[in-house]
Parts: structure tokens; sequence; C-alpha cells
């Protein structure tokens, strides 16, 4: 039993885990879900020794530690299964078995692989090499790894993610016979709903590094999303369109995006073919679990990805490529979430940002930096300051000060990422006098309620797919919860759509 | 700060003697060898054989003094020019200029027309016979063909496949003499003495692009070294200035094989080596540098095409001989004898193995039947000789 | 909610304040810097002390005999300067790639192939004048440019890391070297190390005075220097360059076309390399050479990380190496030293100021963390 008490793992301001206590029972399924930046992952590396925890304790077996290290992980029999196997694909599988195992001739070695193979109904050939196997065989074979090793308690991070509906069944055979007939823990870590669903004896909910619910069987689908996102209820903004949200154009007016057949193909996946518009003035958040297929839409409008088929029509003009100089010139402009990595030069000047966005601007650079930043996006430091050394809300402030008054279509991936109320309220108050001014907003937020709170319709991505487009009127967040988590839409919906 | 003040105190001071000094004319009774090498003048080969030998001249000669510049070449001191390393050695009082290499031969042209009351001499050039040296310039070298042919002489007496390998630097003039000489003498042991069938011996070259290994732009010496060994070849004479044929050979020894192997250019080459190594040719340019010096200081120095022939009596003189081929540990009595015997036919005239006929690689001929070359034949040689394997210019 | 906005607000403020605290300390930059510069030296100083020693040499003569050599007369002086123009050229061709964040090794090829342009641009040519050299220095910067461009390509489409196909292409650009000099170019005659037959006399750059140094090519250094400096920092080029360097994502979200640009600063470097290549053949050696480049394009990179890639300190550190490398022949010739012993001096200097240097980040490091 493995008993986590009060962790706290800090990194400067950000809380990864915020008061955490967790106690773990031999043969029992865990499913531990949240989203994105919940402290899953820190949590799951406290416990396999790889970060120390600011504060709080780990209790295993008896003994109570402050922190653990990865071979005092090991020895009390916490192994994990990442997400991309750490293993060697060009080793033959006997050798990759062997690593951090103690010394055994290569004879002994085939025979702890039969051994297990036969145990877990599993297959190997231990002379192939690695890189012959299927992602889920490899997982496989780590899992087996582990085992050997004598691990009590797997934690597994998001062990479906690449493999076959079939070898997801295994996977989950297997798990379900380790825990039922050898009594071991087991963690899942997810953010798919439906797995936790069919999987666990409990749920733990994490949210902004806590726990905040333990659900056990019977589940309400409804309050494990509710719980994930946040309490709808309590939120205003889900129920009535704002004072400030602005109105779109009619709805005969001619669209500001059409797409037609459009297939998007990013470095991982493609997606489509969609069909999609949006108006002049009109507000769109996309709702998805976390590699849902948003990320990949956004991207594939602005040219970022390919477009390897169909048409998108921009204020009437068809476009069968995306290249991406073209559609900015068109007036789209994409505003990604990571500010310092992607958007911004951290050794460049505010100055120097201006001068790049503006490049017919070179002569007055100054007087427009006066007017441009500090006056209408309130960006209060010199122009001779470096990005690096902006707070986010100034980021972000910058950001879209660069975005030229004429853009027609602004796509965001999370407008308000690490701001504080007021900057994100300043934020989407610009957001909504670009919309008023006829520009067309299209944005992806994890955060379900600022999804809900900002948009004309909502966009649902489920399973690499747009599954839904919802009115506001509909959008609730049971709703949204519901066809995020691949609830059919006709049943959701009622056929409406 | 200290240190810094008197730093600049040096420094000034320094400056402040040389010009003091330079101006001030040599002492009548010196005379000052200034010399131009072209590897570090420790290379235990070709550039530490001409430094030796300018150290030579100051143990022979009273009054004499030798400065040098060494590694001079553009990879190791950029933007240098042979000229401006003459300026230096003038401005430091030489009246003998040497320069020691075959690619210094337009630098050394040009230094000498613009010191006309100095004398330069180029080794291993052919300026004088060319037409295209000033009145001040000769030319000097020694006849390395025959200790290579003593080399190629020894390699096909010890050879028991009958295939010898040499290891070849790049191709130009002088190093197809040399590996003519060298196949010349092997061809003379393999048929005169051992009476076997000139057919049945392989004489194989191969050229690794450059006096050493060079990685990415030379073959690998110890590659080829190998492959030689590897291809049934029981001795390999090298003509590079590395060892690594010596290296290679003593390894496939140590592994059981019977082996040989032939440096070059370096006098101790063979010693530590074992009985792999069965000899090595080796220039000594002491006598040549006094025999200049001395003639520059009387004022008797004609410049002309020079080219020293062995001390025959013994090859091995340092006071006389110009070339050496010192035998290593491999070489056995009875190979010593023969070889003893091979030299005292050439040194005696009744052998020139210079004599036709003989055909080039592609079968035209080099020398009609009892024609002796003249040593521009043998300095200008077209190609390999006919019985050689390997390339004879480069593509 | 109130009190994370004021966190947020008083820790900008704290920002501005130690921004404000760094300038008035750096109020006299150029002294700060000379006395850094002065504890290098004196670094130097004291380990060639300790390395010359056991050589029973006198380390201050020793200095004063290589700095004397460098600087000692106008023809010295020449010397080293004919010597800083290429190596000028090639560091502050590097700036340009520095910029982008690209290393730009294959500078030295970049620099060969300058010097294969610029013969080949020759061989028509018996004697000539001032058309057939600028017709020469031309080809030398567009072969120093295509050597890049390909570099260039291979990191811009091929994913190959520059340092690796720059290395590649160094090593390429001496085989067509080696073969040129000893296969199509070779002297009538023979073919030699020697290189090709040199150039006429009427194709030589034109000298500075008494000295081995063309004024030509020390007005074209100098132009480079100047030419650079006001790409980099004055011009939008520079800044979009600059920008790519930073950041190529956001670059493209700028749309700065960063492979476009990435590319032009391959080709900006290359041409001055190339350049240097076309110095070297038509003001050094008057032919091609095996070992045309002289190291120059590697040398440059050293230089370019002891400037830590500014411009400023670049013909200065240029100017003290290529006083080194004349002054070391006198080291044999004036004292009987091995004159690999300069080599080793210019090696304490160059470490000299790389660990002044990162002394000075530590400091700087602890500073802002206390």
């Amino acid at each position: 039993m493995i008993v986590l008490q009060d962790i706290h793992k800090h990194y400067g301001r950000v809380r990864a885990n915020d008061g955490v206590s967790l106690t773990l029972e031999p043969g029992r399924i865990y499913a531990l879900v949240g989203e994105n930046g919940a402290g899953k992952s820190t949590l799951m590396r406290v416990l396999a020794g790889h970060t120390r925890p600011t504060s709080g304790t780990i209790d295993l077996g008896g003994r109570t530690v402050a922190f653990l290290t990865p071979t005092l992980a090991r020895e009390h029999g916490v192994g994990m299964l990442y997400q991309d196997p750490l293993d060697f694909p060009a080793m033959p599988i006997w050798e990759n078995f062997q690593l951090g195992a103690p010394k055994r001739t290569k004879g002994q070695v085939f025979d702890v692989i039969g051994e297990l193979s036969y145990r877990l109904d599993a297959c190997f050939l231990p002379d192939e090499a690695v890189s012959s196997l299927t992602v889920g065989e490899r997982q496989l074979l780590e899992l087996l790894r582990l085992l050997d090793l004598g691990a009590t308690t797997l934690i597994l991070d998001e062990p479906t993610t690449g493999i076959t509906p079939e070898q997801k069944r295994e996977l989950f055979d297997l798990l379900m016979k380790l825990a039922r007939e050898e009594n071991h823990t087991i963690v899942l870590v997810t953010h798919k709903l439906s797995e936790a669903l069919e999987m666990a004896d409990a749920i733990l909910v994490m949210r902004q590094g806590a726990i905040v619910a333990t659900l056990t069987p019977p589940y309400d689908e409804g309050e494990l999303v509710l719980r994930m996102f946040g309490d709808a209820a309590e939120s205003e903004g889900a129920d009535a369109p704002g004072p400030a949200t602005p109105r779109p154009a009619a709805l005969d007016a001619p669209p500001r995006l059409r797409l037609d057949n459009v297939v998007m193909a990013g470095p991982k996946y493609s997606m489509g073919p969609m069909r999609f518009s949006a108006r002049p003035g009109e507000c769109i958040g996309l709702a998805g679990l976390d590699g849902s297929g948003q990320e990949l839409f956004l991207r594939g409008l602005c040219g970022l990805d390919r477009m390897p088929g169909g048409t998108l029509t921009l204020d009437g003009r068809a476009y069968t490529t995306n290249d991406f100089p073209v559609l900015r010139r068109a007036g789209v402009h994409f505003v990604p979430a990571d500010r310092l990595e992607m958007a911004l030069f951290p050794a460049l000047t505010l100055r120097e940002h201006i001068a790049l966005a503006f490049p017919g601007r070179s002569d007055e650079l100054d007087a427009f930096y006066q007017s441009q930043c500090v006056e209408r996006f309130n960006l209060r430091a010199h122009p001779q300051t470096r990005a690096s050394e902006l707070s986010g809300g100034n980021q972000q402030r910058l950001l879209l000060s660069l975005i030229p008054d004429h853009a027609a279509l602004l796509l965001m991936e999370h407008p308000t990422r690490g701001l504080d109320a007021g900057s994100a309220r300043q934020v989407w108050s610009h957001l909504h006098d670009r919309c008023r001014a006829g520009a067309t907003l299209i944005f992806f937020s994890p955060d379900l309620d600022e999804v809900l709170a900002h948009s004309h319709r909502v966009a649902v991505f489920y399973d690499r797919a747009m599954a839904a487009v919802v009115d506001r009127a509909r959008a609730t967040t049971e709703v949204v919860g519901a066809l995020m988590a691949g609830k059919d839409p006709d049943q959701v919906l009622g056929g409406g759509q | 700060m200290p240190k810094l003040r008197s730093l600049l105190f040096v420094m000034l001071s320094v400056v402040f003697m040389a010009a003091l000094l330079v101006p001030g004319p040599a002492s009548a009774k010196d005379f000052t060898i200034g010399l131009i090498l072209v590897g570090p003048y420790n290379d235990k080969g070709y550039s530490q054989a001409q430094y030796e030998g300018g150290k030579y001249v100051e143990a022979h000669m009273p009054g004499a003094r030798m400065i040098y510049l060494d590694k001079v070449n553009p990879a190791d001191r950029p933007g240098l020019t042979v000229p401006q390393v003459v300026d230096d050695l003038v401005e430091k009082g030489a009246d003998l200029i040497i320069a020691g290499s075959d690619d210094m031969k337009d630098g050394i042209l040009e230094a000498a027309r613009m010191h006309p009351d100095k004398t330069f001499v180029h080794i291993s050039g052919d300026a004088t016979w060319t037409g295209a040296a000033p009145a001040n310039l000769g030319n000097l070298f020694s006849r390395m063909e025959y200790p290579q042919m003593m080399a190629g002489f020894t390699a096909a007496m010890a050879t028991e496949t009958g295939k010898i390998g040499y290891l070849g630097p790049l191709i130009n003039e002088e190093t197809r003499r040399l590996v003519a000489a060298a196949y010349l003498g092997a061809a003379h042991a393999w048929t005169t003495v051992r009476g076997r069938d000139v057919k049945d011996l392989s004489f194989n070259v191969k050229w690794i692009g450059f006096w050493f290994n060079i990685p990415g732009v030379t073959a690998d010496p110890t590659q080829v070294a190998g492959s030689f060994f590897d291809t049934g070849h029981d001795v390999v004479i090298s003509g590079i200035d590395t060892p690594e044929a010596v290296a290679v050979a003593r390894q496939k020894s140590s592994q059981g094989a019977k082996v040989f192997a032939l440096p070059y250019d370096y006098e101790k080459a063979c010693e530590g080596q074992g009985a792999i190594c069965l000899g090595v040719p080796y220039f000594n340019w002491g006598p040549g540098f006094l025999r200049l010096a001395t003639q520059v200081r009387d004022g008797s120095y004609k410049p002309a095409f020079e080219w020293d022939a062995p001390y025959w009596a013994k090859i091995n003189d340092h006071d006389k001989s110009p070339v050496g081929f010192m035998p290593g540990e491999g070489m056995t009595p009875e190979i010593q004898a023969k070889l003893d015997g091979f030299v005292a036919q050439m040194g005696s005239g009744q052998l020139d193995l210079f004599t036709g006929p003989l055909n080039y690689q592609d079968g035209s001929v080099f020398l009609k039947p009892g024609e002796k070359a003249t040593d521009k034949q043998i300095w200008y040689m077209e190609q390999l000789l006919e019985g050689m394997t390997g390339q004879s210019s480069a593509r | 909610m109130k009190r994370a906005t004021s966190r947020a607000t008083s820790q900008e403020k704290s920002r501005t304040q130690s921004q404000e605290k760094t300038q008035a300390w750096s109020r006299f930059p150029a002294l700060t810097e000379a006395g850094w510069l002065g504890a290098a030296l004196l670094l130097a100083l004291g380990l060639t002390v300790l390395v010359t020693l056991p050589s029973g040499a006198s380390p201050f003569e020793t200095i004063a005999v290589l700095l004397e050599g460098g600087l000692g007369s106008v023809t010295k002086l020449g010397r080293a300067l004919a010597g800083w123009v290429p190596l000028t050229l090639c560091a502050v061709g590097l700036l340009v790639t520095f910029t982008a964040r690209l290393w730009n090794i294959g500078v030295e090829g970049q620099v060969v192939m300058g010097a294969i342009f610029c013969t080949a641009a020759l061989r028509p040519f018996d004697t000539g004048g001032v058309p057939e050299i600028i017709l020469a220095m031309a080809a030398g910067i567009l072969g120093g440019a295509l050597w890049a461009l390909l570099a260039g390509l291979l990191r811009v489409f091929g994913r190959v890391h520059e340092i690796f196909s720059g290395l590649g292409l160094n090593f390429v650009a001496l085989g067509v070297t080696l073969w040129l000099i000893f296969g199509p170019w070779k002297r009538p005659g023979v073919a030699s190390m020697s290189g090709t037959e040199p150039i006429d006399v009427s194709l030589w750059l034109p000298r500075l005075g008494p000295m081995s140094v063309s004024w030509a090519a020390l007005a074209l250094a100098l132009a480079a220097i100047v030419g650079v400096g006001l790409l980099l920092r004055r011009s939008s080029w520079g800044l979009k360059l600059r920008a790519v360097g930073e950041n190529p994502k956001a670059a493209t979200l700028f749309a700065l076309g960063p492979r476009r640009r990435l590319l032009q600063a391959f080709m900006l470097c290359g041409g001055l390399a190339g350049l240097a290549g076309a110095i070297q053949v038509l003001g050094v050696y008057h032919r091609l050479l095996p070992s045309i480049s002289s190291s120059y394009g590697y040398t440059a990179l050293l230089v370019g990380m002891m400037a830590s890639f500014r411009l400023g300190p670049v013909p200065f550190i240029c100017f003290f190496f290529a006083v080194l490398t004349v002054g070391s022949i006198q080291l044999p010739l004036q004292m009987g030293l091995d004159s690999s012993l300069s080599g080793v001096i210019q090696g304490i200097m160059v470490l000299s100021v790389f660990i002044v240097h990162g002394l000075r980040l530590w400091l700087r490091q602890r500073r802002e963390a206390a």
C-alpha cells in the first residue's frame, strides 16, 4: 500500500501539485484523469522517484520518506510505463529485457521471457530486434520487463496513444488480470474518459494541482465531466451571452470562412474531410480533450500544417492550398499558446518586434509604439525591454498589439494561458472589440468555462474529428462535455443537428 | 602592473636592439647558411635530414652558422611565402640560402631575382636545366635512385611470394623515378640473382595521394599497407614520409605472417623495429652542403645542376656519401652479401640498370636495346616501366 | 485575485529597477571591457611563463620576439595585414551566419571554392588588368556563395546540420583542389604541391608601398566590416535575420521567410569567404595551392567565439592572430626555439580569454542569482 500525504510541488509560482493526498491499495485499478496541466504527470513523477516534492510525505509499506529516488521506487515495486516506451530499438528483445536487471545468462533471460509470456498470454521471440515490434508490443515488453524487475505498482502514462483498439483490449485484459489475480496496483493516467469509466475501480480527478474528487462506481459521467472542467452551473457565462459579447453578422451575410471537404494533415495524423463556415464578427470556441484535433484545425487553417484536400474560402476567395504567407496577407493571424517558444523573439526588444510586424512603420517606430502598445494595449514597458523580460500578460498584450487592425480571421490557442484574471478580462475585451469591428475569432481553450463564455458557437472535437458544432443556446457543460467524451452527437443533441 | 611595465620595457628594448643590430654587417669571417625546410626540423624524415646537413656544416666549417625556418608550407604557416622567408634569412645575415623542397620552386626563383648578391640552391628543382634560373641559383639533388634500387633488390631477395608492394606518395617525376628505380633493383635481383622469370615478379604501386596521411583526403596508408599484405604481398617498400608500412608489417608479423617492410627517408627508421625491417634508403646532406658552403665562401661556386652520386666504396659513410641505405635487422647475411656484390657492380660501372631495352608501362619504348639513359631521361621519366602495375599519372 | 495582479505588477517593477541598476553599473562599458581584457592578458602571461620555463627561454623575450616579429617593421606589419585581410573577411562573414544561429563550419571550404573559382576565371587570360582582377574576385565571391548555398540547401531542405555538411564539403573542396592541381590544371611538365602555374604579374593585386598587403584587399576587408556592421545592426534585413536566428518558429508566424533568409545568410558568408579565397590567389600566393585557405576559416570560427560573435572585437582579435602567426617564424630564426611554441602561446591566449570570459559569466550569474 502506498500513501501520499499532502504532496506539494512548486515550480516557482506555479503549483503543479498543491496538497495531494492519496492512498493506493493493492489489487485495485485507479484512473487518474484531468486536463493538461492539472498536475497528473508531476504526481506520477513524484511517485516514480523522478521528481522531489517540495513538501509532503510518502508512505511505502510502513516506511515514511520525504521523497523517492528511482532506485528506491523500484525497490518498493513502483514501475512506470511511459507514453513513449523507454527502449533501445536497435537491440534485440532479450537485451532490452535484461536492462537494469540482475546479472543473468542469455539462456536464463530467454527462460524468464518465455515464462512471463506464457503467464500473460504474450508472444515474444527474444532474438528479434525491438525495432520490428509495434508500439503496442513494445509497451507490453516494457510491462513484462517491469514485472520481471518486481514491480507491484504499475503506473501507465497514456498507454493507449498510438496502439490499435485490439491491442488496447489486450492490454486492458492483461491489466485486469494483474490486478485481480496477482494483486498488483494499477494506476492509469489518461484523459480519455471512456477508458477510465471502463476500467477503474476508482477515478481520481485532478484539477489545478489537487485531487478534486475520487469517484467510485457506479459512475455518473456528467459528474465526472463536471469535476474535470469545473462547476459550470456556477458560471454565469454559460447560460446567456454576457453583455460584452459582440453580435455576429446576420446569417445571410457572406461568410468570412468556408471549408468544403477540407482535409488537414499534421505531423502525427490527418483529419477530414470537413465542412465548416464562420461569419464576420463571430466567435467560435473549439472544445476537445487534448489531441482530439482542435490543434490541427487551427494550425491547418493558418497554413502551418498542410491541407492536402478541399477548398478554403476566405472572404469570397477560394484557396486550394494553404500557404502561410498568402493567408497571412489575406488577414489570417495565428496566435499560439506557447508565446515565448512559438510567437516571440526572446532576445529582441519590443521596438524590434514592432519593426518586424509593421515593416511600413519603420520611420516613426517610437511614436507608433507609444500609440499602439502603450495607449491601446496598456503595455507598460520600455520599448528597449526584451520580450523574455515581460510577464505573461504583457507578452500577450504585445502579441495582440502586433496583429494589424485589418486582420479578418484570428486563430488563437488558449488566449488567456498563464494570465491572471485581470489580464484575461482585458484580453477578452480586446478580442470582443475586434469581433465587433468585424473580425472572426476561432479560439481554443482547455478551460471549458472560457469556451462556453465567449463563443457564439462551439465546435467539439473528438477522436481527431470535428464531432459537432453546437449553438450557444444549447452549449452547456453537460452537452459539450458529453460530446468531448465521445457520446454520439445525435443522441446528445437529439438528432437536431 | 609591474609585470605589465616590465613586459613593456622588454618589448621596447628588444625592438630597439633589433633596430640597432639589423643594419650592422655580419662579421667578415662568418658564413651563414639559411635553410628553408618544408616540414618540421625534427620530423625523422626528409626535413630532419636537411637540418642535420646544416648542423654538419656548422660542425665542419669554422665560422659557419646555420639559421633555418621549418614548416614552410601554406598549411603550417598561413600566408608566409618563400620570398618572405628569404627576406628574413637575408636580414639575419644568410649568405647561402638552401630551399629544401620541390614546392618552393616558384618562390625561390622570385627570391633569387630579388637578392642577386646572395647565392641560392634549390634542392630537388630543375630550374638550371630548364633555363628558368637566374645566375645566382643552382640545383642540388642526390641520386636517391641507387638506394631505391638497393631497396628493391633487397625486397626481391626477401620475398617468397614474388609479390612486392610499393606504398607511394603522390605522383610526380621524382616519385615516378624512385619507384621505377626500386622496380629495376627488384627485377635485377629476381631474374639475375635468383634466376626466376620476370613474369613471376609482381611489383605493385599504390599511391596514397600525399606524403603522409590526411584523413579523408588521401588513402589511408595503414589500410593500403594492410591490403598489400592481405593480398599475398610479403614485402612492402614505403615511399611516404611516415612509418605506417613498418607498423603494419610488425602487426602482421606478430600474427605469425612472414612479412617485411622498408621505410624511407630516415636513417634510423629500422632501429628497434625487429626482423621485419629490411633496410632504409635515406638522404645524407652533410657532405653536399659542406661543399656548397665552402665553394660559395671561396667564391668558386658556379650555379649548376648537381646530382650527386653515392660514394660507392662505402655508401653509409657520413662524410662522403650523399645518400645511404641502412640495413635493418631483417637483412640476412646472405642477402647482405648479394647486396654488397650488387653495389660493387653498380659502383664499378659494370652494371647500369637504366640500360635498354626498357619499355614504359604502355609498351612504348623508353630505352632502345643497349641504350643507356641520360640524366635528363631519368629525371623526366614519363611513365612507370613495363612490368610494374599501378598508375603512371594522376587521373 | 487582486493579490495576484498586484504581485505581477510589483514583479515587473522590480524587473525594470534591476535593469536600471545594470545600466548604471555598466556605464563605462569600454573601461570594463578593457579591464577584463587586461585580466585575460595577465592570465595568458602567467601561463606563458609556466610553459616556456622548461624550454629555458625567457617568456618575456619570447613574447617580445613574437610581437616584434609581427610588428617590428613596415614589411612585417604588411605581412600581418596580409594575413589579417582573409581572416577578417571570414570572421565577419561568420558573424552573419551566427546571427542566424548557424554554425557555418564550411567556411573553410568556401574559402577554397572562392580560390578555385577565381583561378578558373583567370585561366583564359595570360595577362590582364583591373577588369580581369575584378572578374576574378567576382568569380571567387560566386564560388564561395554557391558552396555555402549547398550547405544551406542541405540544412533547410535536407535537414542536414550545417556542421556535418560543412565538414564534408570542406573535404570535398580540398579534394577538388588536389584533383585540379594534379589533374586538369597541372603545370606543364610536372604536377607538384607547389600548385598551378603562377598567374602573370599584371593580374596581381597592387601592393601597398613596401608592404606585401594589397591596398585593395585592405579596403575590401574594411568595407566588409563596415558593411556587415550596418547590415546586421542598422538594416531591416539584419533585424529579420536576427529574428530568424532567435526563434525560427516565430519567424514563420511573422512571415519573415526564414528559409530564404537562412540561405541568404549562408550565401553572404560564403561570398565573403570566397572573396578571401580570391585574395589569397590574387594577392598572396598568385596561384592555386593545395592549402590555399591556410585554415583561415577554422581560425575565423575561433575568432568569432572569442569575440562572442560581436563585431567590435573581431578586427582586433584577427589582427592579434595575424601578428602572432607572422611573428612566430622569428622563434626558430632568432632564438632557435621550436616554432610550435608560438602555437602554444597562441593557444594559451585563446584559452585565457575563454577562462576570463567564463569567469565573468559565472560572476554575473551569481550576482543575478543573489
